[in-house]
């Protein structure tokens, strides 16, 4: 064995863990999702799966929370969220890139602060405003304060600043206006970027707990973190680990399922650059 | 064909925050003429061309198409087509929605470029069947109809040049603006692509101002050339008379290849006058004994003699080295006075008669040497962006 052979054995042992243990509750998740009550107490590290405890648990946790209301809402939420975000950061990032006005190095500075200033530090002001504005348990105030990603108009500006000059001039030559610059050259051009960051912001908003937490109260208006805990709060659920288990399958799936189909694109478009 | 208009550019200003662009231009082009605007990187040619284009603004004056002020328009609404040096083609789209691009942007309302309401509208189907037929018949005028399915990654060189070049042509502009659209060829086509371009001129008649740093280029297919330095015009005027009466020293060294000779009038006068009496030799009209600043001459209009050869008075050199150039060479000396490099245009056959560190002497036809005083013989960056050193 030479030494590189050795380094990349090492290497290797050190992914291979970290995979491990970070699959582990995952796996666990799973296997008592699969298995009975009575199962998962015996001690085994892994309980023995069967049809019917499986059948049991799912079927429990779809009757008795609203699991397929809670993923309806998340998905909605999310959907809405990034596509807004694109909508706005795709412009403004163009502006930043390309567009020479009076105040655009302070305007991207204070872009970069932003992205530096976590939501628990608007959080009591945004929650206030919601409220008088009435808009407690809406779609709107888990929407509204995400809109503008301060993460997405760097992340497009980085992106767009190579792109050719020429081509702008040429695309104003021939009769482009700046917004159809915008969607019809620059956003093909930076797909690889959407993409990445649309499976990075419906990772965070499907998984945020925080602000439905905040604005929420209602049920109906649940995304599944928080309707996961709902479940596990209420009543009766420790007795049925295994369809507490089963509910976070079903939370978790869409995203896992999404992000299989998506990745391709998150590694291309966070490795920043257009090809042309 | 397209109905040639005639442009007029009168006291064009291009200030930025802190640099002067370009200093106050003035100059017609004619309906149907070719004029190329000639000058080294960073002279403001580019600017020029962007100006008129309606891409950068200018700060003064005001350009003028067949007399109507275009400088309140929008780049979309000059009927300008602008060729870049990159192509700048659209790299996401087709060479036929390239091509179509101007024409869709222009003609069809956001709804009718949309893939679903355009079906819908009558009027939106019309316009793109009018559309396509225009894009078929353009390419087939370039000979790009085979390729028109094709990204521009998968096109050579040459064929996103006439891409670009479809693109402008498409929307029969009054004026044609080309931006150095050669300079991305390789030698023997860019030769073959340059008539194939003037050709094109002919034939459609757009006026048409083509940006080049290379002389070589401008002199070959221009009906006119517009020679600038530092953002100012420096001469006007046809190829020909570039050539032969080059308005300074920067214009006449930036039209000599590979440079011009300039020497000091002093030496000039002390190697012709040795042998003759000075009063009878007269250069650019005037007496050599009245000549000041510096003498110049192409290497074309100069030619080496042995030292034993009884010939006319004229400058001792020593031979530096040679450049063989096909059936001329360059044969790069020194004067033996003061070290000026010149060049001499030889046959290449002779090169072996001149072999490094052999002395000779240089003579220059008189009538074919330019005098500019108060100039020195300061060598700048020969042939190339030679500054007036007064």
């Amino acid at each position: 064995m030479t030494r590189r052979d050795l380094s990349r054995l090492a290497t290797r042992t050190v992914l291979v863990l970290v995979a491990i243990i970070t699959l582990m509750p995952f796996v666990e998740m799973l296997a008592v999702s699969f298995a009975s009550k009575s199962e998962v107490y015996t001690g085994a590290v892994l309980p023995m799966p069967s049809l019917a405890a499986t059948i049991a648990n799912y079927g429990y946790a779809i009757r008795e929370v609203p699991l397929l209301r809670y993923l309806a809402n998340g998905a909605f939420v999310c959907g809405m969220i990034v596509l807004l975000q694109v909508l706005i950061a795709a412009p403004a990032g163009y502006a930043l890139a390309k567009l020479p006005f009076r105040g655009r190095p302070i305007l991207f500075g204070a872009v970069i602060v932003a992205l530096m200033i976590p939501l628990q530090v608007p959080a009591i002001p945004l929650y206030l405003a919601i409220a008088y504005a009435g808009l407690l348990n809406s779609y709107t105030a888990l929407i509204l304060p995400f809109v503008v990603s301060a993460f997405g108009i760097f992340l497009f500006r980085q992106f767009f600043v190579s792109y050719p000059d020429e081509v702008l001039e040429a695309a104003r030559l021939d009769g482009f206006s700046e917004l159809a610059i915008v969607w019809r050259l620059m956003l093909p051009a930076a797909r690889p970027a959407v993409m990445a960051f649309a499976m990075i912001s419906i990772i965070v908003h499907w998984n945020d707990l925080y602000w439905p937490l905040v604005v929420v109260t209602k049920t109906s208006m649940m995304t599944p973190p928080i309707g996961l805990m709902e479940f596990r709060s209420s009543g009766d659920s420790t007795g049925h680990i295994g369809a507490l288990m089963a509910g976070g399958v079903i939370a978790t799936a869409p995203l896992v399922a999404c992000f299989l189909i998506l990745q391709r694109h998150l590694v291309r478009g966070l490795s920043f650059g257009v090809r042309t | 064909m397209v109905q040639a208009k005639d442009l007029e550019i009168e006291g064009l200003v291009c200030r930025y925050a802190t640099t002067m662009a370009l200093h106050g231009l003035d100059f017609r082009v004619a309906a149907g003429e070719f004029v190329s605007i000639l000058g080294p990187s960073g002279c403001g040619k580019s600017t020029l061309l962007r100006a008129i284009a309606g891409l950068v603004p200018t700060t003064e004056g005001s350009i003028r198409v067949e007399g109507k002020s275009i400088d309140g328009l929008r780049p979309s609404e000059r009927a300008v087509a602008f060729v870049f040096q990159s192509y700048a083609l659209y790299p996401h789209m087709t060479c036929r929605a390239n091509l179509a691009a101007p024409l869709v942007m222009t003609e069809l309302s956001a709804f009718g470029r949309s893939a679903v309401f355009g079906r819908l509208s009558p009027r939106a189907r019309r316009v793109q069947a009018s559309i396509g037929e225009r894009v078929a018949a353009t390419a087939k005028q370039l000979e790009i109809d085979g390729l028109l399915d094709r990204r521009p990654a998968a096109l050579s060189g040459g064929q996103r040049q006439r891409v670009a070049l479809g693109r402008a042509l498409i929307r029969e502009p009054d004026l044609f603006l080309l931006d150095e659209p050669l300079a991305n060829l390789d030698a023997a086509l860019r030769n073959r692509t340059r008539s194939d371009l003037r050709a094109l001129q002919r034939r459609i008649g757009a006026t048409t101002l083509f940006v080049t740093h290379d002389q070589a280029e401008a002199m070959a297919i221009s009906d006119r050339i517009i020679v600038m330095f530092d953002g100012r015009i420096r001469q006007i005027g046809t190829p020909d008379e570039l050539y032969r009466a080059p308005a300074d020293l920067d214009v006449a060294r930036f039209l000599s290849q590979p440079h011009l000779n300039v020497v000091p009038a002093e030496i000039v006068r002390r190697a012709l006058g040795e042998r003759t009496r000075a009063g009878d030799i007269r250069i650019g009209g005037r007496p050599l004994s009245a000549i000041e600043g510096v003498v110049a001459f192409r290497p074309e209009h100069a030619t080496m003699a042995r030292l034993d050869e009884p010939a006319l008075p004229g400058l001792r050199v020593r031979v530096d080295h040679a450049e063989h150039g096909g059936s001329e060479a360059n044969l790069f000396v020194r004067l033996v006075a003061d070290d000026t490099p010149c060049v001499v245009r030889i046959a290449s056959r002779a090169i072996a008669d001149w072999p490094s560190g052999r002395e000779g002497v240089l003579h220059f036809e008189l009538d074919a040497t330019h005098v500019f005083p108060g100039e020195h013989a300061d060598m700048g960056e020969p042939g190339l962006s030679g500054r007036a050193v007064a």
